[in-house]
């Protein structure tokens, strides 16, 4: 009888610390994209246009842009200039300034390099940053943008010009950026 | 000979020198908090089979201690001589000194417990481990979804090699790092670095005491991707600008974060409310108002201090909370414990144990006394 005991004793022991081997340490699972990503395709320009206003310059030319753009315009030197906006912080300051460099040849900054680039100042939504990218060996390449980061998303304002169209167009730029405001604010 | 082996794990005695070690433990483990931390105490002294006292001498830990105790206790209630009438009560009292000891196993092996961080606003469904870290590959390629494929703990010891022949990565761990400290790299590096490394470099610094404050980093080779993505990459816990990569053809990008476990249910944090001591920066109260939505159906609850919220097997605490300009989080402790009815059942089955064994001694004891 003792025997049987001990014998289930010393079998449940074993049994509880096999139990406790975990032998698939790895994990796989698919979670849906957020909601707020899928839709962007589908927006237009009426639906979202109504979120922000602006104090447009004189010089320019409103044109229609593309269904991922709030806005587009015309500016003289031929700028295109577009107004964007992406849920969250769509993916963060450095990998959108490492984008636009690789759009006109740079090679990609560091965040600290970023930082300092960075040029600080309030608008009517709040803080937000400009950036001014040169390519100087190719005079027709250069970016001048602006990143609002907001509550649930961030706003883009990017102008793609030449060099020389961009230090005209500096004041101007500048000036827009500081005049956007939520529709609903006033 | 079983039956001299039976004699010695069911002696009383041993049931004695256990309670007296725990007690050493518990005293030694306490004090061992000062220097070394609450976490690394409890993993030294308590979970641990055993620790080495002045780093030579071995010595049984709490897992052990506790270990024997419930064999011993398990065996004694199979003596011939306990199994009687007038014995009920103390039969009682050892069924449930039993069952607070298993419930005690069952709480080490299978509880787990974290903290959720949920912002003013926002919807969270998972619980981040105090601790334990993971190794995370995100597929971004899907067109709906994103494909998380995610290595344990027990994977990302240093020196470790991970084939995963499902999507054809092998993984050289090269370096795990406790607390670490991010310095921008002086000189140009080879192209074997990639992402964040090549313009940072992820060197040890001293770990804090509470593990919590430490930044645990990891450093690792990536292979098999068949273009210029193969290299060696770092990841600490925080990065906000993760790395994307093309393997194969898909996008991905690699964070190295908190062990997260997915709840059935997710909450969302409607109000944070916190009430000062007059005068003062000291918090006298917080709560969070939460939704606590299952199945789309969402349910108002408030959890307090000492006012947790209880849903499946799963207790949320308030904890703490973060003020920053962008708004107010607050800080839930989560533990999911199946064990935890045990305490409280197996103390009422001791009390009956004893007052049974009180009493049917009562009368002789009555009688004594006249």
């Amino acid at each position: 009888m003792m025997n049987i005991i001990i014998k289930y004793i010393i079998l449940s022991l074993l049994l509880t610390f096999l139990s406790c081997v975990e032998e698939n340490h790895v994990r796989v699972y698919k979670i849906k994209k957020a909601k707020s990503a899928e839709p962007i395709k589908e927006i237009n320009n009426s639906e979202v246009k109504p979120s922000f206003e602006w104090n447009v310059p004189k010089e320019w030319k409103e044109v229609p842009g593309h269904s991922m753009r709030i806005a587009s315009f015309q500016l003289p030197g031929d700028g295109d200039l577009s107004i964007t906006s992406f849920s969250g912080s769509s993916g963060g300051v450095k990998a959108n300034v490492n984008r636009w460099e690789n759009q006109i040849g740079l090679a990609s900054s560091s965040t600290e390099e970023i930082n300092q680039m960075s040029q600080n100042r309030i608008s009517r939504l709040g803080k937000y940053q400009i950036y001014e990218l040169k390519n100087e060996k190719d005079e027709s390449l250069a970016i001048l943008a602006a990143i609002f980061p907001l509550k649930d998303l961030t706003l883009f304002v990017k102008l793609s010009i030449n060099q020389n169209g961009l230090d005209k167009n500096r004041g101007q730029f500048v000036e827009f950026c500081d005049s956007i405001r939520s529709a609903t604010n006033d | 000979m079983i039956r001299n082996i039976y004699k010695i794990i069911s002696s009383p005695k041993i049931f004695v020198y256990t309670v007296l070690w725990l007690m050493v433990l518990v005293f030694f483990g306490t004090l061992a908090q000062k220097d070394i931390g609450l976490y690394a105490s409890q993993m030294k002294y308590f979970s641990s089979f055993y620790f080495l006292f002045y780093d030579f001498i071995p010595l049984p830990g709490g897992r052990l201690t506790l270990t024997l105790m419930t064999i011993n206790l398990g065996t004694s209630l199979f003596k011939k001589n306990l199994w009687k009438f007038k014995k009920i009560g103390i039969i009682i009292l050892h069924l449930g000194g039993l069952l607070l000891l298993l419930g005690g196993g069952v709480t080490a092996s299978f509880s787990s417990e974290g903290n959720m961080v949920i912002d003013e606003g926002s919807t969270i469904d998972f619980i981040d481990d105090y601790h334990r870290m993971e190794l995370c590959f995100v597929n971004l390629s899907l067109a709906d979804s994103l494909e998380y494929t995610v290595f344990d703990e027990e994977l990302l010891n240093e020196g470790n090699n991970i084939k995963y022949d499902k999507i054809g990565f092998e993984i050289d761990i090269i370096s795990r790092i406790k607390n670490t400290r991010i310095q921008r790299r002086i000189t140009q590096v080879d192209s074997l670095y990639k992402g964040f490394l090549k313009e940072f470099v992820l060197l040890p610094k001293e770990p804090e005491k509470e593990n919590t404050q430490n930044r645990p980093s990891i450093i690792f080779r990536l292979k098999g991707s068949q273009n210029n993505a193969d290299g060696i990459y770092g990841l600490f816990l925080g990065q906000k600008d993760l790395d994307i990569y093309e393997f194969k053809n898909q996008q991905f990008f690699t964070e190295f974060r908190k062990e997260r476990t997915y709840l059935p249910f997710s909450v969302e944090l409607i109000d944070f409310k916190k009430v000062m001591h007059p005068g003062t920066n000291v918090a006298k109260s917080f709560s969070s108002e939460v939704n606590l939505i299952e199945s789309n159906i969402p349910r108002r609850v408030m959890i307090q201090m000492n006012e947790p919220l209880r849903h499946q097997d799963y207790t949320f605490f308030q904890a703490s909370f973060i003020e920053e300009l962008s708004g107010e989080s607050t800080v839930l402790a989560v533990v999911k414990n199946y064990g935890r009815l045990f305490p409280y059942i197996s103390s009422i089955i001791m009390s009956v144990g004893l007052l049974v064994h009180l009493l049917f001694n009562l009368p002789r004891t009555i009688k004594k006394k006249k």
